[in-house]
């Protein structure tokens, strides 16, 4: 809670213009529905870094993919039946670290929504290269889990 | 900001009149026509930075509001405009220092509270931002920067219903001015009502014809409505988040009722509708013509 000496307080950082802009926050949902935990995170972890948004914060978007992910292959290999769904079990696992992170990452992207000049990097590259890889990867992953099951 | 007073020069008043009436830089030819003795009027200063703002011309702004501080001491209506000045040149420290000053020298003044919180808002200090607009509330409540700041700080925050509502009654406090159309227009087309949007944002345009950000805005609005963009209407008003978890709902709740084809196929009807969305909105940009009239 701020008092009203804090409100008169100086607290305003130099705002540099980020090296590369940032995409924009609502986009990012789209490689990690597609993608899965693995791209929602890449995305996400970069995304966070152009946004300003603290290092913490990052490191606990890779954490819950890191759970997501393993949650996922627990799951292959407990026999559920996801091996059926395994196209809507990545989406779901990339919509669940995409909306952990979206408050933060809504609230950031709007705030430099809000500046003089807010232009954002184009997605469709990078999605596609974070989706392709975190597909790979969980491929071999889930392969690798339930062969040695 | 308004006319601080009507000036020392009839040109000083015809220039304000000029800046309400939205014609800056008709303003700034009266105020070349002010004699040589009236030069460091405060007056004069506060309407030359005054129509400077308006023209976004920022530099020369912040340069007008720093030699009227210079020669005519320090005035809150001039901090504002510097700070605002430096906001948009990309120096929000400097534009802090000015806007604490101005409020060193008034902490009652609105637009001062206002545009620091503007500031506040661009840095993601929500929390700053939020007690600064309480300040300004309390001294006036229904002050058109205390209603803009209200619908950016909710917007910020991610309180899209609350920015709509608070935009609806700054049109009903204020139906005739460019800003609480333009307001309106933006908080409905966050909230996915293009229609409505646009509507908003052409009444804007129709206020204020030389705005450029009203024409923009009205443009892309004008985009968002189109006719090939129908489809994509439910995307708008639910948001993609709730789109996709109810797509996926249906995808897996029909295979758990053992639908597996018609799964498939609504897999593949959910895949194609997210493509369009893609690509028909580039395809509508390039229809829709980059210049007006959006009245």
């Amino acid at each position: 809670m701020l008092v009203r000496e804090d409100l008169f307080t100086p607290t305003i950082a130099p705002m540099p213009a980020p090296a590369k802009p940032p995409w924009p926050a609502p986009s990012t949902l789209y490689p990690a529905a597609f993608g899965g935990a693995v791209a929602a995170a890449a995305i996400l972890v970069l995304n966070g870094g152009r946004l300003g948004i603290r290092a913490g914060h990052r490191l606990m978007v890779v954490g819950v993919a890191v759970a997501a992910l393993v949650c996922r292959l627990w799951l292959l290999r407990s026999g559920l039946g996801l091996t059926g769904i395994y196209s809507i079990s990545v989406a779901a696992e990339g919509i669940g670290v995409y909306l952990v992170a979206a408050p933060v990452h809504r609230r950031a992207f709007r705030s430099y929504q809000l500046r003089a000049d807010a232009p954002t990097a184009a997605r469709v590259v990078p999605g596609l290269v974070a989706d392709v890889s975190g597909w790979l990867l969980e491929a071999v992953l889930a392969v690798f889990v339930l062969g040695s099951a | 900001m308004t006319a601080p007073d009507a000036g020392p020069d009839p040109a000083v008043a015809r220039a304000w009149a000029l800046l309400e009436a939205g014609r800056p830089e008709q303003a700034l030819d009266q105020l070349a026509r002010v004699p040589a003795a009236l030069a460091e009027d405060p007056s004069v200063f506060a309407a030359r930075a005054e129509a400077l703002v308006r023209t976004e011309r920022w530099a020369e702004a912040a340069t007008v509001a720093r030699h009227g501080l210079a020669a005519t001491g320090p005035d809150p209506g001039l901090f504002a405009q510097l700070g605002l000045a430096l906001c948009e040149l990309g120096d929000h420290p400097s534009a802090e220092g000015a806007y604490l000053n101005g409020l060193r020298e008034d902490p009652h003044d609105v637009q001062l509270l206002c545009r620091y919180a503007q500031l506040c808002l661009v840095a993601n200090q929500v929390e700053k931002a939020t007690g600064l607009l309480g300040l300004a509330a309390e001294e006036d409540p229904g002050h058109p920067m205390v209603y803009v700041v209200r619908i950016q700080a909710a917007w910020v925050r991610g309180g899209d219903r609350a920015a709509e509502r608070a935009s609806r009654e700054f049109l009903g406090a204020y139906p005739d001015i460019a800003v609480a159309r333009a307001m309106h227009g933006f908080t409905a087309s966050v909230r996915g009502r293009t229609g409505t949007a646009f509507a908003s944002f052409r009444q804007a345009v129709a206020a204020e014809p030389t705005d450029p950000d009203y024409a923009e805005a009205a443009r892309e609005a004008r985009i968002a409505a189109h006719p090939l963009l129908l489809p994509l209407r439910p995307v708008y008003r639910l948001g993609a988040i709730r789109t996709w978890l109810l797509a996926a709902g249906v995808i897996v709740g029909l295979r758990l009722l053992g639908q597996r084809e018609v799964a498939g196929i609504a897999g593949v009807v959910w895949l194609g509708y997210v493509v369009y969305s893609w690509l028909v909105p580039l395809l509508v940009r390039r229809l829709v013509p980059g210049r007006g009239p959006y009245r």
